[in-house]
């Protein structure tokens, strides 16, 4: 019989206007990996903030060790031996890795700190958790991937017993979720116990020894992983059977709609700077570009829409130079973007949804004459496009901070492919939807293929791009690693080519 | 179920929750300085009465508060219009004064110009004056990204001092002991409205004003740019805004309605220049501007009130002597319960939005 | 230059400076912790008013400049509750103290000269100088570093107290990392809002000493808005010295020759009207805004980022 170390009875949080967890009772054996698995807004992190200290549960008990706790602090949990890694980490980029593992940690007698014997602990236990990391680095200058060990060195260092990890792979290769993977089962067999918050079915499957699936705020269920089916917990999770699998008609490329060639343009980091991509984009295909988030995606979308000015290279639509033309011209061009961010680029949330609707087309008619805004021809246009694209929302003169994502995302898709564009270039559009959702995109993102535009589909859930896409490249440090047929290239190799490394045959 | 009907009509008129706060401000303000006057030994009602019939009471009073309402207004305009994109100008101070000394200059060369033309030519320079300092500010920040917060308080100290050396030196009035121009000819003044006060035609340029910023904000595309940049700009450079375009006109834009006030002043009210001419109209804009949460009502309303501040704390000085500088403690009491009240307005506009989605 | 006209500026110059030290240390310490204090000249103005004021009851200059402090601690605090409490705008926080202090000591100041006549409002002693004696006497180094005061080896020492503390002491790491990312001190286990009362609270405290300092050793009296904007330079020599303790000490020591050269033209009577020899520090200030740009900001990555706690 496992031994129980940590015991959820009726805990319960609701924020205005949401239930983030309704009673839910949960159970977590001593030394075991146990998944969360359930789809954005489930409450599996609402759960693990109460659980740390971040949040107050609005009702129900923590056990702990079989006692009842009242965490009110991450000071609080640190105490019980809890330790949490966030999806965005807790990291100081300007400070060294020693000073953000040993940050907050209280001293014994004077508050000076013992520097060179706090470096030697901090090395010493990286170098129990077979870490290769060098104190001394400004952790800004980290690699995602050696980031995230940062945070696990800085929980073990705080004494975790109990960690938990809130989706850690989305910001991973394939194979740097490998080495993740390998770092907790060695946590696990030095007898650490672990709760593996994530979406994503496939990683469950391989690392957790239970699964417990929330929806809604409800915890559904909690089984073992044997016996389990991806189905069955897909079904679990959206509360009904779901088929993702993306039907397609066989792609018609035409002719080149949008081209790239020899860009270099300048990210935040080395890592992100484009360094002479070349590639085309036909009127009737997609083209995926699959990577780690952080490797250009940034810089080449931003060159492309004519927000950011190239350093060399030229981006051609259909043809025609269009590197020295500003985002307006480029707009006219029958050219469309819906950014990643779309809550602080592709929309503007204090804006009512019908001057959103208006954003990259307030300057012309309907919704402008001579200079003067034309609020009728903004409104007749936002209630169309929102009835077309099913947008809910009580009317057009809603703000769009009051839409759930789902229908901001809608509404920024009605509003750049109503114009029917030529090229559209997708960025990350299904990042924090639900599966009905994405669904959805997924399936305007399909139609506009079939049309006839020219689609460039950069995304860093590989799934995705993968299904969506004819054709499939490679981002990695701002360079094209290569190019791959979606239909039949292997996971291991494209995750081999987002890690910077050629296929080996 | 009742409470859901006051929900859903705060909703609606969520200007009530803010003029609801804004009133409490003022009573608190008014409960500080009532109690200082107490405790300075001045019956705080007597105080208060004079407050009143100075600045509403009588018709003297009365336009002398219009009077104050004109400059204010357009400062409290300049300051609103550029926060509106995003562009912290705390020099309307200064552009106050470049406002004034060019419409100043302005005047003493009008000589036979005809009356329209002579009243006119001035007003347009102090524009430009205004706008040409800001402009300062404002090449700084496009060029060298300099913060334009301390530029533009450095510029004001620096105008103050030019002022200074002007009235002192090149154009002190030889025939006066005091350091400070010829006061401007009769042609080139705003003409008075109102028998038995000193209310002038200012009042009109400032309103008007008013409504033209009003609709160049809400009704022009220009208008949609600038209120877009300073919402959002990284949203505004995805709409493909022209960005600098747009922060070069609303930099200019702002520093003209400061300077617009300095020459209302110049030619309604003082009619010559002096140290001390601003008397903090450019800083008292920006507390107005806060305080009508940057809207053409909230300012029009805020400008009033202080406006009557400033002539009911004169008052209350000639009446049972209460130090003027009062003023700026009720006005400083004030800005900072507005600030707080924003966050309590926010919380209970929060709290009146139903079934929103997390 | 002859050598003691360079000599009688130089010291001018570290006299001059040593306000602007005080509130500059004041507003490092609160931006540090990810607040903005743009009240440093209010602050200023009423550590002026009240280290006079109570100088002048009380005939002594300790609880003068302990009547300054207090008032420093409680507009500081103020300060921070409403920014840090309610996380509203900390520029239109800190104009609206600003104007409220300009209020409150012309105020009392009024209210104190129509109750004395004009000879009862001086200070009869003011803080002196405690190195006398042949050091003194020694040309450069005597004028500035001896014919000083104890507020001015006093604030010197706090910079060097600052520097250590912010790089070696576990507090001081702690309070770097709230002004860097509130979010992840917490996690931490840092309570990220005491670091921001105590910083914005002591700041306030530091900004009313500069004030103090000028009352208390250089004129003998208070006059209305006498602090001119020392304060909003003081926030200028932040920028320039890039947020290090040390950039901002050697950026106030510039800004305090700036004003002894403007004080010294004035004196010298060389010509120039002393309206612009006025100009001076603000003109520096705006050479120096330009001069510091282009290169990447070293600000606290979370200043003037309000923190609120979400539970």
């Amino acid at each position: 019989m496992p031994q129980e170390i940590l015991r959820f009875e009726q805990v319960s949080k609701f924020f205005p206007g949401v239930v983030a967890n309704d009673k839910v009772d949960l159970t977590i054996y001593k030394g075991e990996i146990h998944s969360l698995l359930g789809e954005n807004g489930a409450g599996k992190s609402t759960l693990m903030n109460i659980l740390y200290g971040l949040y107050k549960a609005d009702g129900g008990q923590i056990y702990y060790e079989g006692r009842p706790v009242s965490i009110l602090s991450p000071n609080d949990a640190l105490k019980h031996g809890i330790g949490m890694i966030h999806q965005h980490f807790m990291l100081i980029p300007n400070f060294t890795v020693w000073e953000n593992v040993t940050l907050g940690q209280k001293m014994e007698g004077s508050p000076v700190l013992p520097v060179t014997q706090l470096k030697q602990k901090v090395q010493e236990i990286a170098g129990q958790l077979h870490m290769n990391i060098d104190v001394n680095q400004l952790v800004g200058e980290l690699s995602v991937g050696v980031q995230q060990k940062v945070e696990i060195l800085k929980a073990i260092y705080r004494g975790a017993r109990l960690l938990i990890l809130d989706e850690p792979t989305s910001v991973l290769t394939p194979q740097e979720s490998e080495e993740l993977f390998v770092t907790l089962d060695r946590l696990k067999g030095d007898g650490c116990t672990i709760i593996f918050i994530s979406h994503k079915l496939n990683e469950v499957m391989s690392i957790s020894d239970r699964v417990s699936v929330l929806r809604d705020g409800h915890l559904i269920e909690t089984r073992d992983k044997e016996g389990c089916t991806p189905a069955m917990m897909t079904a679990l999770m959206v509360g009904r059977d779901v088929n993702l699998a993306i039907e397609k008609k066989p792609c018609i490329p035409g002719e080149v709609a949008l081209e790239v060639r020899d860009l270099c343009a300048a990210g935040e980091t080395h890592a992100s700077t484009l360094k002479h991509i070349s590639f085309q984009v036909r009127a009737g295909e997609i083209v995926g570009i699959a990577g780690v988030d952080g490797n250009g995606q940034g810089a080449l979308s931003n060159a492309i829409a004519g927000i950011q000015k190239p350093e060399s290279g030229t981006v051609l639509f259909r043809g025609e130079d269009v590197t020295a033309e500003n985002v307006r011209r480029r707009n006219e061009r029958k050219f469309s973007y819906i950014p990643a961010d779309r809550r602080g680029e592709g929309l503007t949330l204090d804006f009512k949804l019908f001057e959103n609707i208006a954003l990259t087309q307030y300057y012309k008619e309907p919704c402008s004459k001579k200079g003067l805004l034309n609020f009728r021809g903004m409104r007749e246009r936002a209630a169309a496009y929102m009835k077309d694209f099913n947008v809910k929302a009580p009317n057009t003169e809603a703000e769009a901070r009051n839409l759930s994502g789902g229908n901001q995302q809608k509404l920024v898709l009605a509003r750049e492919i109503l114009k029917r564009p030529d090229i559209l270039l997708v960025v990350q559009p299904t990042w924090g939807l639900d599966i009905g959702a994405c669904e959805f995109v997924y399936q305007k993102i399909v139609e506009e293929r079939d049309r006839g535009a020219a689609v460039l589909l950069i995304s860093t859930d590989l799934e995705e791009v993968r299904n969506l896409s004819d054709r499939l490249l490679v981002l990695f440090e701002g360079q094209i690693m290569g190019e791959v047929d979606p239909a039949v290239a292997r996971v291991e190799d494209i995750g081999q080519l987002m890690a910077g490394s050629q296929i080996q045959q | 179920m009742h409470n859901q009907k006051l929900k859903a009509f705060l909703r609606k008129r969520s200007f009530l929750i803010t003029g609801g706060m804004a009133l409490i401000a003022i009573l608190l303000a008014m409960l500080v300085g009532g109690v200082l006057i107490m405790l300075i030994g001045i019956d705080p009602i007597l105080a208060y009465r004079y407050f009143f019939y100075g600045a509403f009471g009588n018709i003297y009073g009365f336009g002398e508060t219009i009077n104050k309402f004109t400059p204010l207004l357009c400062c409290a305009l300049g300051f609103s219009i550029a926060q509106k994109s995003g562009f912290f100008n705390l020099g309307g101070e200064g552009q106050f004064y470049a406002g004034a000394l060019c419409a100043a200059l302005a005047a003493a060369n009008m000589g036979s110009a005809s009356p329209i033309v002579g009243i006119a030519l001035p007003v347009l320079a102090g524009i430009v004056g205004g706008a040409v300092l800001s402009s300062i500010a404002g090449a700084l920040k496009i060029l060298f990204n300099a913060n334009e917060l301390l530029s533009t308080m450095m510029l004001n100290y620096i105008m103050q001092y030019l002022i200074a050396l002007l009235v002192s030196g090149a154009l002190k009035n030889p025939n006066s002991s005091m350091e400070q121009t010829v006061p401007i000819p009769d042609p080139v003044r705003l003409p008075a409205l109102m028998e038995g006060s000193r209310l002038h035609a200012g009042f009109f340029i400032a309103l008007a004003a008013l409504l033209l910023v009003w609709f160049l904000h809400q009704r022009t595309v220009l208008g949609f740019e600038m209120r877009l940049s300073g919402m959002n700009p990284k949203s505004a450079r995805y709409a493909g805004v022209n960005e600098r375009r747009s922060l070069i006109i609303v930099i200019l834009v702002s520093g003209a309605l400061a300077g617009l006030g300095g020459a209302l002043e110049l030619q309604g009210n003082q009619y010559k220049l002096m140290s001390g001419f601003s008397n903090n109209f450019g800083f008292d804009g920006i507390g107005i501007a806060v305080m009508g949460q940057y809207t053409p009502a909230g300012i029009f309303l805020s400008t009033l009130l202080f406006a009557a501040l400033r002539v009911g704390t004169g008052s209350m000085q000639r009446g049972v002597g209460v130090p003027t500088p009062i003023l700026y403690i009720l006005q400083g009491v004030i800005i900072i319960s507005v600030i707080v009240s924003n966050y309590f307005v926010r919380r209970i506009k929060d709290s009146l939005v139903e079934g929103r989605d997390a | 230059m002859p050598v003691s006209l360079l000599d009688t500026t130089l010291g001018m110059a570290v006299r001059m400076s040593t306000p602007y030290l005080f509130a500059a240390l004041g507003g490092l310490l609160a931006q540090r912790s990810g607040v903005y204090n743009f009240a440093l000249e209010g602050m200023m103005l009423g550590g002026a008013y009240f280290g006079y004021f109570f100088t002048l009851l009380t005939g002594n200059l300790l609880l003068g400049i302990l009547g300054a402090v207090i008032f420093g601690l409680l507009s500081g605090w103020l300060l921070a509750f409403i920014s840090i409490r309610f996380g509203v705008s900390q520029m239109v926080v800190g104009l609206g103290m600003n104007t409220l202090f300009m209020g409150l000591t012309s105020f009392c100041s009024r209210l104190l000269s129509n109750s004395r006549d004009g000879s009862a409002l001086n200070l009869d002693r003011l803080i002196g100088n405690i190195i006398s004696g042949p050091a003194a006497e020694i040309p450069v180094i005597g004028s500035v570093l001896c014919s000083q005061n104890l507020m001015t080896y006093l604030i010197i020492a706090l910079f060097v107290f600052y520097a250590w503390f912010t790089r070696r002491t576990e507090y001081g790491l702690a309070l770097r990392a709230v002004g860097e990312n509130p979010a992840a001190s917490q996690t931490a286990g840092i309570n990220v809002f005491r670091y921001r009362y105590l910083s914005v609270i002591i700041s306030g405290a530091l900004a009313a000493l500069g004030g103090a300092y000028l009352t208390l050793t250089q004129v003998s009296r208070f006059s209305e808005n006498m602090t001119n904007g020392r304060g909003w330079i003081a926030i200028a020599a932040i920028c320039l010295g890039r947020w290090s303790p040390a950039g901002t000490f050697f950026s106030c020591l510039l800004f305090g020759l700036a004003s002894a050269a403007s004080n010294q033209i004035q004196v010298l009577n060389i010509g120039i009207p002393y309206q612009f020899a006025l100009m001076v520090p603000y003109i520096l200030a705006i050479l120096a805004l330009v001069s510091i740009q282009g290169k990447s900001s070293h600000g606290p990555a979370a200043l003037g980022k309000p923190y609120m706690k979400n539970r």
